[in-house]
């Protein structure tokens, strides 16, 4: 039977093609380095729709390239053949198929999501994230409320990023440890973070925290250095960084710690009540 | 060749050139460096040195003015030269490792910092300027008037203003040094939102040459 024989070499071919795709998409890296739990999280999930969506996306493309090949119209042949009515069996198996793949991702995806958006422990380490044209500041309310320029943050610890914004949508971004979460202006926004790495030693080589979210004349350049640190090196870090600021008198210069903040220092800005707040 | 055949070869031509020619522009594009120094570089208020003992010194005289008084925007706030004839203040080039001394004369009045973290003084030798001759390390929320920040070197400086009683032409002086590493090209900006528009980052905040500006280093 000719149309068997057909089958055979699609399911040939196709079988070796995917083989091939789905070896390449385990070697080839997916930036970014896999440097926090979210990472490895979002990670798996990019590579399972990967190595699902591979053998379908290569069964398509087999099929087109064999049959432009193979069933061409050749020199006097019509040009269209008859109909030849649907099959309800194979139609049935695509529709059962297709719902069950797409069942499996939908409950792998939401599983996930779950997972990165929820802290890594009962008690994660507080650090707001301040995004303003066209700077970031931070700030440890376990550590008197202190603000600092850079971010530094203690490896295998949950932390809990509060973030927000003094003026226009900011968006916070750590692309080496995929960490991203929009800074709104009275929003009071979350983000967990738990690095499995220290600083320095992804594969990029330095870590930054950008915007994500063009955000006027400086967006571009609006980055902040990320210090990864041991738990020690940060809680060293941090209580000096507090004595220093409460010495010189920056702590109390400093607004009280909030989840959002409504500046009224500036004319321009527009004044909400504090009751307001969500 | 028949009609059909020259058609086919002039549009082909055309396409291809059209193509090259976008992509040429693309490159172009890419290669470009916007000519900052063209019109806004403000040389003038930079005066070069070597001190005693070899390290290489620059001095920026720059004055905060409440009206800039030339320009598109004369009515504009801004960094500006004090040398005749007066021009945006805010595009200069230093030499590398330099030690740079700012020398500023602000004849603006004070505005609130959205964020009181800039009142400290960050990034400069000793972490500190000098207020008309007062050493500080912080300067009080209540005198800030605008800042000179340049975030990849860690520099931050709040600038004192002028009491909203002070006399006509009063100006406070303020001055810090802070060093230069390699050559690069580092912008710099007020933090205070001191411009236009609805939070204030707007006008002079957001147009090199007012209240932003960029510093190369060769």
């Amino acid at each position: 039977m000719r149309g068997a024989k057909h089958g055979v070499r699609i399911a040939a071919i196709w079988i070796v093609v995917t083989v091939i795709v789905e070896i390449l998409i385990g070697i080839i890296p997916i930036p970014s380095p896999v440097a926090s739990t979210q990472a490895q999280g979002e990670h798996q999930t990019l590579y399972m729709l990967f190595y699902v969506a591979a053998p379908i996306f290569t069964f398509v493309l087999v099929l087109f390239a064999y049959e432009l090949v193979v069933f061409r119209r050749r020199r006097g042949e019509p040009a269209d053949v008859p109909h030849r009515p649907d099959s309800n069996p194979i139609l049935l198996l695509w529709a059962a198929l297709s719902f069950i793949l797409v069942l499996f991702l939908a409950g792998w995806g939401t599983f996930t999501l779950h997972e990165i958006t929820t802290a890594n422990g009962p008690r994660p380490l507080h650090i707001q994230v301040i995004g303003q044209q066209w700077f970031w500041t931070f700030r440890y309310p376990s550590y008197g409320g202190m603000e600092t320029r850079d971010l530094y943050a203690p490896v295998n610890t949950p932390i809990q990023f509060d973030v927000t914004s003094l003026d226009v949508v900011h968006s916070f971004w750590i692309y080496d440890y995929d960490i991203k979460e929009d800074a709104v202006p009275g929003v009071h926004n979350v983000a967990y973070f738990e690095a499995t790495k220290l600083g320095n030693s992804t594969p990029s080589g330095h870590d930054w925290v950008v915007c994500n979210e063009l955000c006027g004349l400086w967006h571009g350049h609006m980055r902040t250095q990320l210090h990864v640190i041991t738990k020690t090196s940060f809680a060293s870090w941090a209580n000096t960084q507090e004595a220093f600021e409460k010495k010189i008198g920056l702590l109390k210069d400093l607004p009280p710690y909030s989840l959002v903040y409504y500046p009224t220092s500036n004319a321009n800005w527009p004044s909400v009540p504090q009751d307001q707040s969500p | 060749m028949n009609e059909r055949g020259t058609k086919a070869v002039v549009w082909t031509s055309v396409g291809t050139l059209v193509v090259i020619g976008l992509a040429a522009l693309f490159v172009w594009l890419l290669l470009w460096k916007p000519a900052y120094g063209s019109q806004l570089t403000a040389q003038s208020a930079v005066s070069l040195g070597t001190s005693p003992t070899g390290q290489k010194t620059a001095t920026v005289h720059l004055n905060i003015v409440q009206q800039v008084g030339v320009g598109q925007h004369a009515d504009w706030l801004g960094y500006q030269t004090p040398t005749n004839p007066l021009h945006p203040g805010t595009v200069f080039n230093l030499p590398a490792h330099a030690l740079v001394t700012v020398i500023v004369h602000n004849f603006d009045s004070r505005t609130a910092l959205r964020n009181t973290f800039f009142t400290l003084v960050q990034g400069t030798v000793g972490n500190v300027e000098y207020v008309n001759g007062k050493k500080m390390p912080l300067m009080s929320p209540d005198l800030t008037s605008h800042t000179f920040t340049i975030p990849d070197l860690g520099v931050s400086v709040p600038m004192e203003g002028i009491p909203n009683n002070a006399a006509p032409n009063a100006f406070e002086t303020i001055k810090f040094t802070f060093k230069t590493v390699g050559p690069g090209r580092y912008r710099w900006q007020c933090i205070v939102p001191c411009g236009s528009g609805l939070y204030g980052n707007g006008g002079p905040m957001s147009e090199i040459g007012y209240m932003s500006g960029v510093i190369t280093v060769t």
